[in-house]
């Protein structure tokens, strides 16, 4: 019988083991990872479907406007979080039949692209696009473009913060700056150091190359990030655009954190008290001689266009205010 | 229990048991790979 009851005990304590194995795993990082978004924001970082330019269902800011460009108008490409501002472009002063759409993406020859940040550069510099919608790229990206020629001229069309933020269940409210700067830098490595819980901080990057990796180094002003291999065992911090989280993924369990004790919303970001911004623009090669791209850019920087950014949801760019912004 | 029969139920449980956890591992790691930020923080604590 004690032998019995020791066998039973060792079967059970061996099941438990990986029971208690798997679920520590299971709670710590898989159950994390489990994404409830659509397949194609998954695969795509953005509802191509639900914001296409000629779609009867579409969700831009569709506006006509006062001119049309010709049946062989400039191939627009750009950021996913921006999809919806250059799909309203192209809906505004495309011909219609200039833009091919097969169900799942754009065909080859349509006058609209949709690469995201690191393919669209790739595109500009490879000239394959004429013109894209995006933040400023990275080191690379820039110095890649002059490899193959290009030379990228910048043309401000409107901007959105850049924000920080982390779980709902997180007690954290408000970080300043320099604390977020610190946290990334690994100088803070706990939430209980900025006013949270007694857990490590996971400070989340996003790919080399994609727009708000690009954005978080300037915003790191050279200092050297540092992951905390330890950090998923604690609560994350993650980085985006305003407008990308709020209104383009719609995920729910999460925050954006105030920053030197101002949230970003849109009054805050226009007012400039917001202190984070990030400018996007009309990206092209200044060599192109596509004959449309001329009055494309200027009308990209009309009171029609500077309406379409603002309906979207971003903030137009105000050339009295831009110096304070760039 | 015979001592043959517990050795076969040990071995059961000792393999299933190491099956399971590379299997959930692996899908873990896939999972991690493809996950964005937004969702990692929205699961997260």
């Amino acid at each position: 019988m004690k032998i019995l009851t020791k066998q039973i005990l060792s079967l059970v304590g061996a099941a438990a083991v990986f029971l208690a194995f798997d679920l520590a795993v299971y709670n710590t990082v898989t159950r994390r990872c489990i994404d409830k978004t659509s397949a194609e924001m998954q695969a795509k970082s953005v509802e191509v479907s639900e914001y296409l330019p000629f779609a009867e269902e579409t969700k831009i800011a569709a506006l006509d406007a006062s001119m049309k460009l010709s049946e062989h108008p400039p191939v627009i490409d750009g950021a996913a979080g921006l999809f919806p501002v250059y799909s309203a472009f192209v809906h505004a002063v495309y011909p219609e039949q200039t833009v091919q759409y097969d169900g799942e993406s754009f065909t080859p020859d349509s006058a609209m692209q949709y690469s995201n940040t690191r393919g669209a550069y790739k595109a500009l510099a490879e000239h394959s696009v004429d013109l894209a919608v995006l933040v400023k790229p990275s080191a690379e990206q820039l110095a890649y473009a002059e490899e193959q020629g290009a030379e990228l001229e910048f043309v401000p069309l409107g901007y959105d913060a850049f924000v920080f933020f982390v779980n709902e269940s997180n007690p954290v409210e408000s970080l300043t700056c320099e604390q977020i700067r610190d946290i990334y830098a690994g100088e803070i490595h706990r939430w209980d150091q900025v006013g949270g819980k007694r857990l490590r901080i996971d400070a989340k990057q996003r790919n080399a190359g994609s727009g708000s990796q690009s954005a978080m180094k300037a915003f790191m002003g050279g200092r050297k990030m540092h992951a905390d291999p330890l950090g998923f065992t604690g609560s994350a911090i993650g980085f985006s655009f305003r407008y990308y989280i709020a209104d383009l993924v719609g995920v729910r369990g999460i925050k954006m954190l105030a920053l030197d004790g101002i949230p970003p919303t849109p009054e805050h970001i226009a007012d400039g008290s917001y202190p984070v911004v990030s400018t996007f623009y009309a990206v092209y090669d200044k060599h192109n001689q596509h004959p449309d791209l001329p009055r494309l850019i200027a009308w990209m920087q009309s009171e029609e266009a500077q309406k379409i950014i603002a309906d979207t949801g971003f903030i137009p760019v105000n050339p009295s205010q831009q110096s304070l912004r760039e | 229990m015979k001592d043959q029969t517990y050795r076969i139920l040990l071995a059961a449980v000792m393999i299933l048991g190491v099956i399971g956890t590379v299997i959930l591992v692996l899908v873990t790691i896939r999972l991690y790979r493809s996950c964005s930020i937004i969702t990692y923080i929205a699961n997260g604590r």
